[in-house]
């Protein structure tokens, strides 16, 4: 090996050595932030958790957990950056509630005026039963000073002859 | 009376009791018009907005920049309300006419206002940078002024007289309580300039 041979090696090592660490270099960069933007699968976790007991603030009834609408995204992207920062469910589910109102929570707290809203359904469902039970027992009660009011069968068999024999023609017209 | 009854139930080829009947079909008939009137009363009334001339609804606006603003503590001045938010595409046309607007006029007595309906905070600010929004902006918390101003979407403006009433805007020559589009300079600029002739009345 002459002396030629020596630094063309050496020259070709520098450059392996060097672009290998460009290289190693540039995926330290180029991996830091990709590791920032996708949170890691248990913080997502949680983060969907917590985005199912809220609403999309502008759509009607859609769950912000699975609303595709970009405030959503950015919305569900601000739960990650709050987990990250070691807040807790019910401090981020506060704020939300300050930003974005009650109604935000898929489920109204039950306290106050909102009590209602858990209540009123089976308070609805007693007066129905009450009032149906009311109607019903009202239309098998006979009523004071009237005999009792016989099934219409009953009634046919106490009628004149003549109406007996009209009402059997006319139901013989009616089914033909 | 059993008899009665069965008689007049043949007579009347089977169909008992007409007259009842009749009147248990009208009573039901009236019944569900009444409910469908006060609901058809009840939707207008909750979708109509301010009018043109009643008294702006008041607030206060918590500030992306800080401190807060009041509407009624502005009587004297014009005063734009600007609905907006940083996810909305519509609202970036009209950005860069608000700012310019507001800093043709901001020392002549009128008042930019630009209420952020339904925002993320770090958009928003985003937002607010890119069109380098120097007039007051905040998020409307819990959407209460958007629900007060009974807006359909952003963006939708305002245009408020010295005496806080809601004033008069001209889209396309008619008179409208508040522009649902973006809205151009020169809209903005004839709205203000013609708010900025009226008197403001004393008292």
């Amino acid at each position: 090996m002459n002396v030629t041979q020596e630094r063309r090696l050496a020259s070709l090592l520098l450059a392996l050595v060097t672009s290998l660490a460009v290289f190693a270099a540039f995926f330290l960069v180029a991996g830091a932030p990709a590791a920032a933007q996708a949170p890691d699968p248990a913080t997502e976790e949680e983060m969907y958790r917590i985005a199912d007991k809220l609403n999309c603030p502008i759509c009607q009834g859609q769950r912000l957990s699975e609303c595709p609408i970009q405030i959503c995204q950015e919305m569900r992207a601000e739960i990650v950056d709050r987990l990250e920062q070691g807040q807790g469910e019910e401090q981020i589910i506060a704020a939300f509630v300050d930003r974005y109102g009650i109604q935000v929570l898929n489920q109204p707290p039950i306290e106050g005026f909102n009590v209602l809203a858990w209540v009123m359904p089976f308070v609805g469902l007693v007066i129905v039963l009450a009032a149906g039970g009311w109607v019903l027992r009202a239309w098998s009660r006979q009523r004071p000073g009237e005999e009792t009011v016989e099934p219409a069968t009953a009634q046919i068999d106490e009628l004149p002859e003549e109406y007996v024999r009209r009402l059997e023609e006319e139901l013989e017209d009616y089914e033909s | 009376m059993s008899e009665v009854a069965a008689d007049r139930t043949l007579t009347e080829k089977g169909t008992a009791d007409p007259n009842r009947r009749v009147l248990v079909f009208a009573g039901a008939l009236v019944g569900i018009v009444a409910l469908l009137a006060l609901l058809a009363v009840g939707l207008q009334r909750a979708g109509a907005g301010p009018e043109i001339g009643q008294p702006a609804p008041d607030f206060t606006l918590d500030l992306y920049a800080g401190g807060e603003i009041t509407l009624s503590e502005l009587r004297g001045q014009v005063v734009v309300i600007n609905f907006w938010a940083s996810w909305c595409e519509p609202c970036r046309d009209e950005a860069p006419d608000l700012e310019r607007v507001w800093r043709e006029y901001k020392d002549q007595g009128v008042v930019l206002i630009g209420v952020d309906y339904v925002d993320v905070e770090s958009a928003a600010r985003e937002y607010l940078d890119e069109f380098n929004v120097t007039y007051p902006n905040g998020l409307d918390k819990g959407q209460r002024i958007s629900h007060a101003y009974r807006i359909r979407g952003v963006p939708e403006t305002f245009f408020v007289d010295k005496n806080g009433n809601i004033a008069t805007i001209f889209v396309n020559g008619s008179p409208q309580p508040k522009k649902i589009s973006p809205i151009t300079a020169q809209e903005l600029r004839s709205g203000i300039e013609r708010l900025l002739a009226q008197q403001e009345e004393s008292g």
